[in-house]
């Protein structure tokens, strides 16, 4: 059924998911995602971008290895190490913020100095504190701070930016662009929000309503800093016109 | 924020818990007085019988004796029925194999188990032990199933993605949210075992606060029985507030504190 190809090196990763199911609690079959296929280029960032219950959240799980129970092919190797930021930060309420950090550490990097990237973050003053002392922006902020501590070769964002105010949220999105300059890792994110993609992706991918497919793939040819506010809004209206479901402007 | 307040409402909270004691001890002191009977002695006569016990040491002996067979006890029931808790609260197969079993050791009444223990392991150490994590430990695991059934499974999730151990995995992300429901076991347990612990001695031990409270039954002598429960008591409470809520308070920290 599943097949878990394994290559040397790869400078991308395909995934190909044929179908994921649901059953809900009164024994329906709910198909969430048919026949959704797309590559990441190694060192991209990607973006998924469709309307809410389209499989995207299950497409990342799929790609952790949280979900096995779908007929497909992920074709990413087992030793590639990987973090995640979720919609919910989840720190481990019970440890502080540096121990949140330090647990997801892989062992030859136990001994890493966080300061840097706890001063990149602003977090130097939070270092002690436990997450119900934390502001949402800020445990996002330490769920950042991990995710880049681990030194992953790919980073999956699911939803990292909403319920924050938008002042905040583009705080954020500025603190993961600067992160992601001084190590262009793969970042593979989910929003339903196209201006976020086009701030930050250089590739999109849309994925249509339930049962998920791509619908369509962009790239972005110009780069982030010369993005001006004109140039998105162009892109988004023509994107919106190709894609009206997916889309809005 | 500042310490004054929290350090008056630890000073009101123990004021009040002295007086109450105070309170049960005049009460006494009163009933005693008025009764002037054997069968209801007063606390200065059961505390000089306490004093007496120490000094020829029979008190600390049977006391030091019955608190090795509840710390072994406990620490039996606790252990095996946390694994199994946890075990059968993961595994619907193993959950649906142990049920009934489970049912039938919880409502299974103390004394017949205790009685099995002593026909069939012997009148000896072990059995007492053992008969008395039996009885405790069914109620530990149907907390600690209840606990890992409610555990969030996103933190789990996260503990994947980022490769914990399985060991990190137990001791950081599982156990730490099994700890109130250890806790509550743990301090039903205590209480439980050692009332189940002075049954066992009183079947089959020759020795112990149990041994010593039945011959003193024999003797009809209420101020020695007096005597050794409350030695018992004392040492309960001292638990209680020098072991178990320092260790409670410790692992609370993170809960962010109600102003």
């Amino acid at each position: 059924m599943k097949k878990e190809l394994t290559v040397g090196v790869q400078n991308r990763f395909e995934i190909r998911i044929d179908e994921k199911c649901f059953s809900s609690a009164d024994g329906k079959e709910f198909v969430a995602i048919r026949n959704l296929e797309f590559e990441v280029e190694m060192g991209s960032f990607t973006c998924l971008i469709g309307p809410s219950g389209c499989g995207k959240t299950s497409t990342l799980r799929i790609i952790l290895g949280l979900d096995k129970n779908y007929t497909g092919s992920v074709n990413l190797h087992r030793d590639r190490r990987l973090a995640a930021v979720f919609q919910n930060p989840l720190l481990l309420p019970w440890r502080t913020v540096e121990q949140n950090v330090r647990l997801a550490l892989p062992e030859h990097l136990q001994n890493k100095h966080l300061s840097n990237l706890f001063e990149t973050l602003g977090l130097s003053e939070l270092r002690g504190r436990f997450p119900s002392e934390l502001s949402l922006g800020q445990a996002r902020r330490v769920a950042l701070a991990r995710a880049f501590a681990v030194e992953p070769e790919i980073l999956v964002l699911d939803e990292a930016f909403v319920s924050i105010d938008e002042n905040t949220a583009q705080k954020l999105r500025l603190l993961l662009l600067k992160l992601w300059m001084n190590n262009p890792i793969t970042i593979l994110m989910v929003t339903h929000n196209i201006r976020e993609a086009i701030t930050l992706a250089d590739h999109l991918i849309l994925v249509s309503p339930a049962p998920g497919h791509v619908l369509g793939q962009f790239s972005i040819p110009v780069p982030r800093d010369q993005r001006s506010s004109e140039m998105q809004a162009k892109l988004i209206a023509d994107l919106a016109e190709i894609y009206p479901g997916i889309v809005q402007t | 924020m500042g310490h004054d307040p929290e350090r008056n409402t630890l000073y009101k909270a123990s004021y009040l818990r002295v007086a109450s004691i105070l309170f049960f001890f005049t009460v006494w002191f009163s009933a005693a007085t008025i009764v002037q009977n054997e069968v209801l002695p007063g606390p200065i006569e059961v505390f000089s019988f306490m004093i007496s016990e120490i000094k020829s040491g029979e008190l600390l002996y049977h006391l030091s004796l019955t608190l090795m067979r509840v710390a072994a006890a406990f620490l039996l029931a606790m252990l095996l029925g946390s694994a199994i808790g946890i075990y059968v609260g993961q595994n619907r197969i193993a959950d649906n194999l142990a049920d009934p079993w489970i049912i039938l050791f919880l409502n299974m009444p103390a004394l017949v188990i205790i009685i099995l223990a002593y026909v069939w392991i012997g009148l000896t150490e072990v059995a007492a032990i053992v008969a008395v994590s039996i009885n405790k430990i069914p109620n530990v695991i149907i907390t600690l199933r209840e606990g890992t059934r409610a555990l969030e499974t996103e933190y789990q999730d996260m503990a994947k993605v980022y490769n914990f151990s399985r060991h990190a995995m137990m001791r950081h992300v599982v156990l730490p949210q099994l700890y109130p429901y250890i806790t509550v076991s743990a301090r039903s347990g205590l209480s439980l075992i050692w009332k189940i612990v002075l049954v066992v001695e009183l079947l089959g031990r020759s020795n112990g606060v149990g041994f010593q409270i039945h011959l003193y039954f024999q003797l009809f002598d209420v101020k020695a029985i007096l005597g050794y429960t409350l030695a018992f008591v004392i040492v309960i409470l001292l638990i209680e507030f020098l072991l178990v809520q320092p260790i409670e308070e410790r692992a609370n920290r993170w809960r962010p504190k109600p102003v």
